[in-house]
């Protein structure tokens, strides 16, 4: 489980986080949602440990992150960043390769290596695996590095429980690899793993995620399945537009904003 | 876009033989060319008498004394001092995640060569010390004092919350530099004629001081940090994606940082405090093999040290021949060419917006 306890962060003299706890259970998949500026990307590099909070506490199996143990972290839990700064020309199969540095010392095993051609071959990236990183775009840069958090956590490596943090995974991608990677997160969730996401598209979250957490300027205001928390007041609190929200035979959610403004 | 979008053509073994093959010609031929020439046939004799394999023939005592004493080292040491220019480069451009950075640039050559003429011009002061044996390591010493402190000072100011800023770092860099070389030329003015002659010859970057005992300094220097670098090649590469990414794939990335930066001065300053600022070399060489391989560091390194030694034995045959029977500072030719291939990729830099566009 990876836990949020009473975080506090400020950037200057904005508060940013004000006061979030949440546990993120093995099993769901976690989506945390809210408007721009809410804190959504925030949290979520807090509970990397990209930075670090003001008060309060992250806690990985019930134990706190620590630098020194970065490398044997590395080897359960994944981080997909918004962006990447990569300038420089590396090949497709050399990123998603680097998935696996955390399990190899100096030269990949065969194991290593058969993992890096099965995580090509997955997203559909077996194609152009020798091509230059910076010759793709955006929607194909985000697929290779997803590619490499996949191969980073391909294998369960002991018992212990994966984690899986998404920063906007889909903002740059098609539809239909939109749904292709919400749909590969909630399955790696289903094994009993730890994903938690941040999503800007609350239609996707609705659709795919187990429990979601609302934030509103730095709080978290509701959290539980899309369900139960989501309604058209809710949006409308959040967002300032009215919409019509369906249920489908599935027991899902369809938001649309009709044409009224 | 270019129509050949894949990245690797040439595999980095057939690179690596292709570079030990014209390493082994340029080496000949920078034995060969100089003021006295030097045939093939005597080469190969006095090598086997340098390696004791046969007895030397006193009525060639004097060429081979000059090749043995004077051309072999220097040669030897110009290979070397090209290895490290190059590595340190391409060390350099991942920590700053830019293509454009270079030992010259963000200050190291330039601090480096600022402790050394510390050392010529008041080192008289302390001549007792200067001739025994701790006094041979007291230049380097301070070279490297020098250029850590001036390397650190422009990393520091131009990372911003762990991200480098172009303009910053070329700015501090600059000044940096300025202020380097207006140390140095205030100590080449207080200093006695001999010496401050020296100190202008020197800090252009030059091989004619170069002797055996100068080369085995070096080269331990160099070699200790390729090593070195190896090791970190992997971190190195994880790096390029950004700071917080390389710490999501385990990359202990501030221990990284410091230990390339003192890897990277540890070759760089000491190759300076003796063979003066030599520059452009580390930015040219691992652009030539990103184009050929990619960016890989792991083979970036190794690729670096082959073609740096090449490129700088060529250009110091270049400069003991351009003007001969005088010399030219090689530090003058490597400007001369590096300084439009600096202006040209800057450029090409800015008008694709990002660093990386250049190479795709």
């Amino acid at each position: 489980m990876l836990e949020l306890d009473n975080i506090y962060y400020s950037a200057g003299e904005k508060e940013i986080l004000n006061g979030i706890s949440a546990h993120f259970m093995p099993g769901h998949f976690s989506i945390i949602i809210g408007p721009n500026g809410s804190g959504k990307s925030t949290l979520l590099k807090i509970a990397s440990g990209e930075l670090n909070p003001k008060k309060g506490e992250v806690r990985y199996d019930n134990q706190k992150i620590s630098p020194a143990k970065l490398h044997e972290t590395a080897k359960i839990r994944a981080i997909l960043a918004q962006q990447s700064e990569l300038n420089f020309p590396l090949t497709v199969a050399e990123i998603v390769g680097m998935g696996r540095y955390p399990h190899y010392k100096s030269k990949p095993s065969k194991k290593d290596i058969e993992i890096i051609s099965n995580a090509l071959k997955e997203l559909g990236l077996s194609t152009f695996k020798d091509r230059n990183y910076l010759t793709l775009s955006g929607g194909e840069k985000q697929r290779v590095h997803y590619g490499r958090v996949l191969a980073q956590l391909w294998h369960k490596e002991t018992d212990r429980i994966r984690y899986l943090l998404l920063d906007e995974p889909v903002s740059f991608l098609d539809l239909n690899y939109q749904h292709e990677f919400l749909n590969r997160s909630k399955q790696l969730a289903k094994k009993g793993d730890v994903v938690v996401a941040v999503l800007h598209d609350i239609s996707l979250a609705a659709l795919y995620a187990d429990s979601i957490f609302v934030l509103q300027n730095g709080k978290l205001i509701a959290e539980g399945s899309p369900v139960d928390i989501i309604t058209t007041d809710l949006i409308f609190d959040l967002y300032g537009v009215s919409c019509i929200i369906v249920k489908t035979p599935g027991n899902k959610l369809s938001i649309t904003v009709p044409d009224n403004q | 876009m270019k129509a050949s979008k894949k990245l690797a053509p040439f595999a980095s073994f057939s690179i690596y033989t292709l570079l030990w093959l014209v390493l082994g010609f340029s080496f000949l031929l920078a034995l060969r060319t100089g003021a006295v020439h030097i045939s093939f046939h005597q080469i190969i004799t006095y090598l086997l008498q340098f390696s004791g394999l046969r007895t030397s023939n006193s009525a060639d005592s004097i060429n081979s004394e000059l090749f043995l004493e004077i051309r072999l080292p220097r040669v030897l040491l110009c290979a070397v001092v090209g290895a490290a220019l190059a590595v340190s480069g391409a060390l350099m451009q991942a920590l700053f995640r830019n293509p454009i950075v270079e030992p010259g640039l963000v200050g190291t050559s330039s601090g480096a060569a600022l402790g050394a003429a510390t050392i010529f011009v008041l080192g008289t002061q302390f001549k007792f010390l200067m001739n025994t044996l701790i006094g041979s390591f007291i230049l380097p010493l301070a070279a490297f004092c020098g250029g850590l402190a001036a390397t650190l000072v422009v990393y520091k100011l131009s990372a911003i919350r762990g991200r480098v800023t172009v303009a910053t770092m070329i700015l501090i860099g600059v000044a940096m530099n300025a202020l380097a070389a207006g140390g140095t030329g205030f100590l080449s003015l207080i200093a006695r004629d001999p010496q401050a002659r020296s100190i202008t010859f020197w800090s252009l970057g030059t091989f004619s001081g170069a002797d055996w005992s100068s080369f085995y300094i070096v080269a331990t220097a160099t070699g200790i940090s390729i090593f070195a670098a190896l090791y970190f090649a992997k971190g190195l590469n994880a790096l390029l994606l950004g700071e917080a990414e390389a710490q999501a794939l385990g990359i202990n990335t501030e221990r990284l940082k410091t230990s390339i930066i003192i890897i990277n001065t540890l070759m760089v300053a000491i190759a300076t405090s003796f063979v003066g600022v030599i520059s452009f070399v580390g930015l040219v060489v691992p652009h030539i093999l990103r184009i050929l391989r990619g960016s890989d560091n792991r083979y970036l390194i190794m690729g670096s040290a082959l073609l740096g030694a090449n490129l700088l034995l060529m250009a110091d045959a270049v400069a003991r021949t351009i003007i001969a029977p005088g010399e030219m500072p090689i530090g003058i030719l490597t400007a001369m060419v590096g300084a439009p291939v600096f202006i040209f990729i800057l450029i090409k830099q800015a008008k694709s917006g990002l660093g990386g566009g250049f190479y795709a």
